[in-house]
């Protein structure tokens, strides 16, 4: 799942062009980077040239938005192909995308939309996310995502990522975040939700703040990350024993003072310096 | 995997105005076009509606802030009392159908609004319908790669004509922010042309003769029978604008 010798990339931010010259200038307070791989699979020479950038500084890696691994059928090749030629040009620790489709028939919705959770499509999944891991030839994670519309299912969330992750000994990426909006919108405690996951699988976390919309929460990556989420975070932090990296979105309303995100940045990598011994 | 219609139907629901009305007034015709059990019909029709038009409104806000990215020009030159109406317009015409490439959603989306707005957009919007197709022909340059095209020209060259003058309203917006108001009609054709291995843009204007040459070129019917059509071949390939297979 996670290579042994792996080492720890810290604490950093989701790389967003609007934050390009801030990053820079305040580069040392960034350990690490995430890049959304869409933008650079079939990259123009500014995208290859802006990653080159980025490396230079920085470790980076890429998190997916529509391998759409639950869409029903085969997964496609070709973007396998161009996910594992990233990988190489990055040399990428591993790669990440979510637990669910943004595809159906000719329709690519971009929205990261759930699956019904039966163990029929969890094996589907975890057939899948072997496969990509397989083929592109890093560790792969799945990501949990915010959803506002459920469905009645066979499993909870927490049984269906567990057994779609054992079964494909793939990795996690937890968005903390998504758990605790979640936990709002649908009603249950985050904290048995993380209980019930395989926590040892989590090599990555994300972090980020949302907004109201009406009586529902949304994960809109548009402010500090809320209380509850440090709460979640100081309650696991010790339990994640394949973590090597933690993110922070931000993708709208970017704050002037960019003190504000890295203030939050500061809060994460103070948490984890206790854990770790630092 | 077994849902392949329920997921199709969910992404109908979420992108296709009307089809949830299909849905509450007919469920038997909808779960028929989709080949939905029972247990998947029923499933749908307990949706939380609210949740449902939290996410399509999600998926909305998406589309328009690639058009909105990908066009400024564009944007610039329709009247900001006119956008709400014609984006509500151009999402209930054009739902998101896939794009053939990855990673080219915010393209694709582009080229559908361009698209729209040339075939549907109300009276009046031609020279923002101008602007659309080239800006969207610019990102394609951008992004299309020089040997994996399947047309005789690369993928980094891209043909436009034009009823206005696009290079100089383009240009004009770049350097004042604003598009010129009412300008005179100029037939424009024109190449747009990425240099290799560098993200720097070329616009070459083109007499329409030449442009047809390309453009056959461009949908691979081109053999060149006049001595005029040659010299624009080789033109074409001195400055690198052909595929191997149009070499």
């Amino acid at each position: 799942m996670i290579r042994a010798g792996q080492p720890w990339l810290g604490v950093g931010l989701g790389y967003r062009q609007d934050l390009h010259d801030a990053i820079f200038a305040r580069s040392g307070s960034i350990d690490c980077l995430e890049v959304i791989s869409e933008q650079y699979l079939a990259a123009a020479p500014a995208q290859r040239e802006r990653l080159r950038v980025l490396r230079e500084r920085f470790p980076v890696v890429p998190h997916g938005i529509e391998l759409s691994i639950g869409t029903a059928g085969p997964l496609d090749l070709q973007y396998l192909d161009d996910l594992a030629r990233l990988v190489v040009a990055m040399d990428a620790p591993w790669c990440s995308d979510h637990l669910s489709f943004t595809r159906a028939g000719d329709l690519a919705i971009g929205q990261l939309t759930p699956l019904v959770r039966t163990r029929e499509h969890a094996t589907a999944v975890a057939v899948k996310a072997a496969q990509v891991q397989r083929h592109v030839g890093v560790p792969f994670l799945l990501e949990n995502i915010t959803y506002y519309l459920d469905f009645p299912a066979e499993l909870s969330e927490a049984e269906f990522i567990t057994e779609v992750v054992e079964q494909a000994d793939c990795g996690l990426l937890l968005d903390l975040t998504n758990v605790f909006v979640n936990s709002v919108n649908h009603h249950f405690d985050p904290v048995e939700f993380v209980a019930a996951i395989p926590l040892e699988r989590v090599v990555q976390l994300h972090l980020a703040g949302g907004q109201w919309s009406g009586d529902t929460l949304v994960d809109t990556h548009s402010a500090p990350v809320p209380e509850q989420v440090w709460q979640l975070l100081d309650h696991v932090a010790d339990r994640l024993s394949s973590l090597r990296c933690v993110i922070l979105e931000r993708d709208q309303e970017f704050p002037d003072e960019f003190d504000e995100l890295l203030a939050d940045l500061t809060r994460a990598r103070q948490t984890f310096d206790l854990v770790r011994g630092g | 995997m077994t849902d392949d219609g329920f997921q199709r139907a969910l992404a109908e629901l979420l992108t296709v105005p009307g089809t949830r009305r299909m849905l509450d007034d007919a469920a038997d015709g909808f779960a028929a076009r989709f080949a939905l059990t029972a247990d998947e019909l029923g499933l749908l029709l307990g949706t939380n509606r609210s949740r449902l038009d939290l996410t399509a409104r999600s998926i909305v806000g998406k589309r328009l802030d690639f058009v909105r990215r990908a066009l400024p020009a564009t944007m610039s030159a329709l009247p900001a009392r006119s956008h709400q109406g014609l984006f509500a317009d151009f999402i209930g015409r054009c739902p998101p159908v896939e794009p053939a490439e990855h990673g080219a959603r915010p393209i694709g989306e582009a080229r559908r609004f361009a698209d729209y707005l040339r075939d549907c957009g109300p009276a009046g919007v031609p020279l923002a319908a101008d602007l659309a197709e080239y800006e969207v022909l610019r990102a394609e340059a951008q992004f299309g790669q020089p040997t994996s095209s399947d047309r005789l020209l690369g993928g980094h060259v891209r043909l436009g004509h034009f009823t206005f003058d696009v290079i100089t309203l383009y240009d004009g917006w770049r350097r004042a922010g604003r598009v010129q108001a009412e300008p005179t009609p100029r037939p424009t054709w024109l190449a747009v042309v990425r240099a290799s291995e560098s993200s720097a843009l070329a616009c070459f204007r083109l007499g329409e003769r030449a442009y047809a040459v390309l453009d056959r070129l461009g949908r691979g019917e081109f053999a060149p029978d006049s001595e005029v059509e040659r010299a624009v071949l080789r033109l074409a390939q001195q400055e690198g604008w052909l595929t191997d297979a149009g070499c």
